[in-house]
């Protein structure tokens, strides 16, 4: 019997720390959680006016995306005046080291008028230069199917980040399929 | 065990990673940059200074047959803490450590510490052993990010020192470079410190 006995004891102690340890957690989790939702929809807001300036609210778009998209959230964007000024979308590519959060706005014309990386893990120094408002400021105002070049980039072309070819070749997929996107929801009305 | 004693071991003669070599997994990839270095080097200093308090006031509580496990539990529930904490209010912090906070909980630095230390000391100085390997680490990462950053993007804390005109060594802030870099700094730490212990026995 006494191994029966120590093994409860074991377990019990066991069971009191964790028990403790995670009431702690808890309260300590309804302390934080309230400032971390507002955080992320604040980084979320900040990049979608970012990327689409003209517009002063969004309203989230209820559409399905193929499987195989990259779309992972649409939201249409309003001018302060109410009316339509486009739609910005949630992009979620594969890039060198692991998926890119990209957020792209797109105008009623098809045009984009901004793209944002919200979130990477690609190289530092080579792929996380795409993170750079120097190299996204070209992606504003092409349309159409967007391809990567190494230099002297024409329409509907993107010159590609220094050494980092599969990154902006994930990037620009991406804001590619959104643009595509476009045509799909104003066939559907939306 | 005097104050000045602890701070000369967790700093020079006994430094978690300059001479015990631990923990070299968050120290290789997190001192790309010196504000990443010295965020890892207090959030470790935190929780090593609380689960060493926590595990030295429990230490005739916890049976030793499940001490591993209730330590990690104690150990997880600060790193939490911390990463909640960093998440709420340091974002940008949060953003650039992002793995590596959580990864805290399985740091050798911490449990070798509660182990070696808490387990058999009275609850100040184990917090002060807390204190002084956490400083001993905190020192390690910021110098080694400090040249691993000055290569690698030609700034100190994000603020340029060799002007536009430099080129950035681009492998010393991938992993080849962090390996280097200790590897140069362990051998210099170790020829000093060499150099004043014969001092010291002469």
């Amino acid at each position: 019997m006494k191994t029966k006995n120590e093994f409860l004891q074991l377990g019990g102690v066991l069971l009191i720390i964790t028990a403790v340890v995670a009431l702690l957690l808890g309260y300590f989790n309804s302390l934080t959680a309230d400032v971390i939702a507002a955080n992320v929809e604040a980084k979320k807001l900040m990049s979608m006016q970012n990327v689409m300036p003209e517009a002063g609210s969004f309203e989230l778009l209820d559409v399905a995306v193929p499987d195989d998209s990259v779309i992972s959230e649409i939201q249409k964007g309003f001018f302060v005046t109410g009316e339509p000024a486009g739609y910005c979308f949630t992009l979620k590519p594969e890039g060198y080291g692991g998926e890119l959060t990209v957020v792209a706005g797109v105008d009623l014309e098809g045009k984009v008028t901004g793209v944002d990386i919200i979130g990477h893990s690609e190289t530092p120094g080579l792929g996380a230069n795409a993170d750079n408002p120097q190299w996204l400021k070209q992606f504003i105002g092409k349309s159409g199917e967007l391809t990567v070049v190494k230099s002297n980039p024409g329409d509907s072309q993107i010159q590609a980040v220094t050494s980092a070819t599969r990154t902006s070749r994930a990037v620009t997929g991406a804001v590619s399929q959104a643009l595509a996107f476009v045509e799909t929801l104003e066939k559907e009305g939306k | 065990m005097s104050f000045f004693k602890q701070l000369k071991e967790g700093v020079l003669t006994n430094n978690p990673i300059f001479v015990q070599l631990i923990g070299m997994c968050p120290t290789l990839a997190t001192s790309t940059s010196l504000k990443n270095g010295i965020g890892m080097g207090l959030a470790v200093t935190f929780v090593l200074m609380c689960s060493n308090f926590v595990i030295s006031l429990l230490r005739k509580f916890i049976p030793s047959k499940v001490r591993i496990a209730a330590y990690i539990v104690i150990i997880a529930g600060f790193v939490t803490i911390v990463d909640l904490t960093m998440q709420a209010y340091m974002q940008e912090l949060s953003a650039s450590l992002g793995m590596f906070i959580p990864l805290i909980v399985v740091n050798c630095i911490i449990l070798a510490r509660a182990e070696s230390f808490a387990s058999k000391n009275k609850p100040l100085p184990s917090l002060i052993d807390g204190l002084t390997m956490g400083l001993g680490f905190m020192l390690a990462i910021s110098i080694l990010s400090s040249v691993r950053e000055l290569l690698g993007s030609g700034t100190i804390y994000g603020v340029e020192v060799f002007g536009s005109g430099y080129t950035p060594i681009i492998m010393m802030i991938l992993p080849a470079g962090g390996f280097l870099t200790l590897g140069m700094l362990i051998a210099l730490f170790q020829y000093f410190m060499g150099k004043f212990q014969k001092k010291e026995d002469a």
